[in-house]
């Protein structure tokens, strides 16, 4: 290809051509039933959360290892993640999204159990009341707070906000790390552990312990995923198929 | 604390969200790395708008503020993908290189908007592919009209600068099909509107 470097116009035709959503089709086809199921899902609290971290691409277990792995370390379903930003602190009256009562904006540093805890038995929330109560994170990322016991956050599907404790930061920092390793590459179980325990020697988190699940994939390309069990200090792997097209294991 | 006044609330999120669905699911279908992360950044905007209904603002500046809330989400989504979306998108380029010529060169504008900063990318697929006034686009991105014509120009460039690297190169480089469908708007005539 040769010519002069693109004019502005040029460059604005070829800008439009690349548009993968063309103006002249948007809404073409009505608005679709999904989207009222979405405004009522919305309205209701239940809009679909983001996909936690350990369900997202990379980071799912196949069902049978999750079973096993489930059984020997304390539930891989049951993650924590640290909150990017604590932000927008949502007291919540019942054990549901939709019960939503009250809104504050907190700093980082606040506790948002106290004060929904304060808020709550002041009797702003309805009947005041003093139940335990647990921080889960929404899908705008913020902290919801319900009453409730630590299973509720993932009855809910939500991620469960952890307390500033020493330590959480750097588990939500490996969780994070695995994610793109395993979900951008495609590694076989033996790299995959070399990964894990280089990544937990730099996070500086020591105790933990890294157990491969056996392999139960049938698929001769399959790609190392991982799990996390910050309560038991385990980081789980095992294969799935492999996520991205074109990645072939590398080593393992 | 604040708590909410429904009746009012259901009414003006009603008519934001009918007004408005399809340009949000558009806005983020163009940018989110496939239908599940979109799906996620849609409901999640809404959700917001919802929740923050009492700083949702009136016509006709709902739109920038729905925009402004799924680029912010979008931006926290990217950061934890970014890795994986530069090897699909690589992917996505190779496989693309024996396909025509059109698919190609707009393969080669993607990788070139993928290879600049995200506000850039931002500022040059707001004025192209949702095609808003710069002043619309300043509210997206928060900044001036002004500070907008300035990185619009800047991001511009940097893509000229980037698509040169690639090999694309106009006039005589060949023009998508799609493009001569729609005939360019010159900048001075999107700030009349």
């Amino acid at each position: 290809m040769t010519g002069s470097p693109l004019g502005d116009d040029d460059l604005m035709v070829r800008l439009r051509a690349a548009n993968p959503i063309q103006p002249s089709t948007v809404g073409a086809a009505g608005r679709s039933m999904r989207g009222e199921a979405l405004f009522k899902s919305v309205l209701a609290g239940t809009a679909v959360a983001p996909r936690p971290w350990w369900r997202r691409r990379g980071l799912l277990l196949p069902a049978a290892g999750a079973v096993v792995l489930a059984a020997g370390g304390g539930g891989y379903v049951a993650a924590v993640q640290q909150p990017s930003q604590a932000i927008t602190v949502s007291c919540f009256a019942g054990p549901s999204l939709s019960s939503y009562q009250a809104a504050a904006q907190l700093g980082s540093s606040s506790d948002p159990l106290a004060g929904c805890a304060a808020l709550a038995s002041s009797g702003a929330l309805g009947a005041p009341s003093n139940s335990p109560l647990v921080a889960c994170i929404l899908p705008s990322g913020g902290i919801g707070v319900f009453p409730g016991d630590d299973v509720l956050c993932t009855r809910l599907d939500l991620p469960r906000a952890l307390s500033p404790a020493p330590g959480s930061q750097a588990v939500g920092a490996l969780a994070l790390t695995l994610e793109n390793t395993f979900g951008s590459r495609c590694v076989g179980l033996a790299v995959a552990e070399r990964i894990v325990a280089s990544d937990l020697a730099l996070g500086g988190l020591t105790g933990w312990r890294v157990v491969v699940h056996p392999s139960t994939s049938t698929q001769p390309a399959s790609c190392a995923v991982a799990g996390l069990v910050p309560d038991t200090k385990v980081v789980g792997l095992a294969l799935a198929p492999r996520p991205l097209a074109g990645g072939q294991p590398v080593g393992g | 604390m604040s708590t909410r006044a429904p009746r009012d609330d259901i009414a003006r999120f009603r008519a934001a969200f009918d007004g408005h669905y399809d340009a949000v699911l558009a806005y983020v279908m163009r940018r989110a790395a496939d239908p599940d992360d979109a799906e996620e950044v849609l409901s999640t905007t809404f959700a917001i708008a919802w929740r923050r209904i009492d700083r949702l603002p009136p016509e006709p500046f709902t739109l920038t503020w729905l925009y402004r809330v799924a680029w912010r989400t979008l931006a926290n989504q990217e950061r934890g993908n970014a890795r994986r979306q530069m090897l699909a998108r690589r992917l996505a380029l190779r496989a693309r290189s024996s396909e025509s010529d059109s698919t190609d060169q707009e393969a080669l504008v993607h990788e070139g908007l993928a290879r600049l900063s995200p506000k850039e990318r931002e500022v040059l697929r707001l004025d192209a592919w949702e095609e808003l006034s710069h002043a619309e686009a300043a509210a997206v991105l928060g900044c001036s009209p002004n500070a907008f014509a300035i990185r619009l120009h800047r991001a511009r460039q940097s893509l000229r600068s980037e698509l040169g690297r690639l090999g694309a190169t106009g006039p005589d480089a060949p023009t998508p099909s799609r493009a001569k469908r729609s005939k360019p708007r010159s900048s001075s005539a999107k700030e009349e509107r």
